[in-house]
């Protein structure tokens, strides 16, 4: 050991050694960083008979409540002006209901059901599974809404795709 | 990822170029020394970790063969398991791999007892995985919570590996030495959806790319070429 090439070799295999115990500190799970919960984005949307078209529209004072998932997490309770509404969908159904009023002072109550298909989706081993879903079919009372269209079936946890536009 | 591949591999030619100046000097050096050393060696790294980490065992050896010109011919192989228990998922995996290559010294032996070195080299890999059924909860914060079972299931895994280190003879025919390993999955998409979350030899198999690093301790026999 009296070499100093020899003393300079083991001094290196030795500082490599210790990056043994940060590769060890890996070994943790990893946090998981993305979007677990997918979101059904609905749009608004009235007919303007001056320009033929339909337009973005804002509800006054809406109540959008689901019927069927035993939370109130994801409820509209009374939002001004908002337009676009991201809900969610049971994955222990087949079909979801939301109640829609337009105007909590006097509009009518409509339902809208959402009929889908589950699909199991494996994120990564940090986030672990969860369900995305495919739209079959949106069914909906006509007491103060037009109609609804399914605009993108796939219900995902990807970011502003507007699966169902609301029409007024 | 084949072009970083590539960048590592133009990288990498230096080391080679470097090495290839000093062919003449070698060569000759080692028409003059025909001697063979055949060297078996452990990963005393991974050996540690197993104490460390609860989750996943692993162990590595490796075998490698002075070949003339300054090249050695080299086999790693090993074994290993893991268990993910996670609250909403578990599963447990094990695996064996092989990897084939050669190392190439970078610098002139100065003597012919001389067998420390350092070196780069390349490694094919193939790794043979198992994975146990899978159990799975989803929750999604809402009341909705379902599990259920994913089939167990066997893979095949190839990667390929460029690494770099240095061995040191402590005493005679008794080596200690490192490595620092880059590896690329070849096939990722064999995993199907539940990917392995460790591989042994290869590392965590939900990435496509690993870093690695071994301590080795070794020892090796040698003898002469009879003429």
């Amino acid at each position: 050991m009296a070499n100093p090439k020899l003393h300079q070799s083991v001094l290196s295999v030795l500082l490599c050694s210790a990056l043994v115990f940060i590769v060890a500190c890996t070994a943790e799970r990893n946090p998981c960083l993305e979007p677990k919960l997918p979101f059904l984005y609905a749009s608004c949307y009235q007919y303007k008979s001056d320009t033929k078209t339909y337009t973005d529209t804002a509800l006054p004072n809406a109540n959008f409540v689901s019927m069927d998932i035993d939370s109130a997490k994801r409820w509209y309770w009374g939002v001004n002006t908002l337009s676009k509404f991201s809900l969610v969908l049971s994955p222990l159904l087949d079909t979801t209901r939301w109640s829609l009023q337009a105007d909590s002072a006097y509009s009518p109550i409509d339902t809208i059901s959402f009929i889908y298909t589950r699909n199991l989706k494996f994120y990564t081993n940090a986030c672990g599974y969860g369900y995305v879903y495919s739209l079959v079919q949106v069914l909906t009372t006509q007491h103060n809404l037009d109609s609804v269209k399914i605009a993108n079936k796939e219900v995902t946890t990807k970011a502003g795709i507007e699966n169902v536009k609301i029409y007024f | 990822m084949s072009k970083f591949i590539f960048k590592i591999l133009l990288f990498s030619l230096p080391f080679f170029v470097s090495a290839q100046e000093t062919k003449q000097d070698t060569l000759a050096h080692s028409q003059a020394n025909p001697t063979h050393q055949l060297r078996f060696s452990i990963d005393a790294n991974k050996i540690l970790l197993n104490t460390i980490i609860d989750n996943r065992t692993s162990y590595e050896a490796s075998v490698d063969y002075y070949w003339h010109k300054e090249i050695y011919l080299l086999s790693d192989f090993g074994w290993g398991n893991s268990s993910i228990d996670y609250s909403d998922l578990k599963y447990k995996t094990n695996n064996t791999f092989l990897r084939l290559g050669m190392d190439k010294p970078l610098f002139v032996r100065k003597q012919a007892q001389d067998w420390g070195m350092g070196f780069v080299g390349f490694r094919y890999a193939l790794g043979f995985v198992h994975r146990d059924a899978a159990q799975y909860t989803t929750n999604d914060g809402l009341g909705g919570i379902i599990s259920g079972t994913i089939p167990a299931a066997d893979f095949t895994a190839h990667w390929m590996e460029l690494t770099g280190g240095m061995r040191i003879e402590l005493v005679k025919n008794v080596f200690a030495g490192w490595n620092v390993r880059v590896k690329f999955l070849l096939n990722p998409t064999s995993f199907g959806e539940l990917k392995p979350a460790y591989i042994t030899g290869f590392g965590s198999g939900d990435k496509n790319t690993a870093f690695d690093y071994n301590v080795y301790i070794g020892y090796a026999l040698r003898w002469s070429s009879k003429k």
